[in-house]
């Protein structure tokens, strides 16, 4: 694709499937890796930084025999959601804007 | 390269984090194993345990470079102030400050040969000059002239250096105050 995918992007997909449900790495990797193309070695990163930031937390359920990390959003992380959701919808209208070839609103 | 290799390369090439950050990207990695099942497939996808593991120390260096922007400033000073302390506290020190003292001693001791010369020479021309009035007046009063000119000269030195040392010590005085 020819549209570089930004941190903050990539962020936000993170925290609209954690702000649904609580969810473990690998499968949040596999969802995120069906909307964009992005290797598995970017998203720990990403995963860390959010954990660091204090907008998700981590728990551990029993699976198995093994423990499977669960990442869980905070309060912080739902209000950092809703931001990036605001800036994404205004950034997607004016994007459509221009590209559909009508006027400003 | 196997699941064992490729973490055990990983852990190495993060040894120098935090404990807790390696102990965090192992298990993530770890599991990843676990639950994809196929390693073969993860450690292509992967890459290279040392791409990985640059990805992972970035975002740590990321992540603490952005926080201590505002506390590298005071910390530079407080190094500046501990490099001082240290410098003081030095037996370093000792001698330096012995070498110093002795240097300004000897300053002040030439300072006062000159001084002195010049008041011998002074006097000297002057008596001179005095019992030269009886052979020739214009030699005597040349005399007299360069003598006075030369007293002269030795207040107006004094007089200097007095004035310079008064200001030395409120300039010193000042810096320390402030």
């Amino acid at each position: 694709m020819a549209f570089q995918l930004g941190s903050a992007l990539l962020e936000a997909c993170v925290l609209a499937i954690v702000v649904r449900e609580d969810v473990y790495g690998y499968k949040l990797t596999q969802e995120i890796k069906q909307i964009i193309d992005v290797s598995e070695s970017t998203l720990y990163p990403v995963l860390r930084r959010l954990q660091k930031d204090g907008f998700l937390d981590t728990y551990d359920q029993p699976y198995q025999g093994r423990n499977r990390r669960y990442y869980t959003i905070t309060a912080a992380g739902t209000a950092r959601f809703k931001q990036f959701w605001n800036q994404w919808n205004d950034f997607r209208d004016n994007v459509d804007r221009v590209m559909n070839g009508r006027d400003k609103a | 390269m196997t699941r064992d290799r490729f973490l055990q390369e990983l852990k190495y090439r993060i040894g120098y984090l935090p404990k807790e950050e390696q102990d965090a990207a192992m298990a993530y990695y770890i599991e990843y194993f676990e639950e994809a099942g196929n390693d073969e497939a993860v450690l292509l996808e992967l890459g290279s345990p040392a791409e990985v593991a640059a990805r992972i120390i970035s975002d740590y260096n990321a992540r603490n470079d952005s926080l201590p922007v505002q506390q590298v400033q005071p910390k530079a000073h407080k190094n500046l102030a501990g490099v001082f302390a240290g410098i003081l506290s030095a037996p370093l020190w000792i001698p330096l400050l012995f070498v110093a003292g002795i240097l300004v001693l000897v300053l002040l001791f030439v300072l006062f040969i000159l001084f002195l010369v010049l008041f011998v020479v002074a006097a000297a021309l002057l008596k001179a000059a005095l019992s030269a009035f009886l052979i020739s007046i214009p030699t005597a009063l040349f005399g007299i002239g360069a003598s006075v000119l030369l007293f002269g000269l030795l207040i107006l030195a004094i007089y200097g250096m007095i004035c310079g040392t008064r200001a030395l010590i409120h300039f010193a005085a000042q810096r320390k105050g402030a």
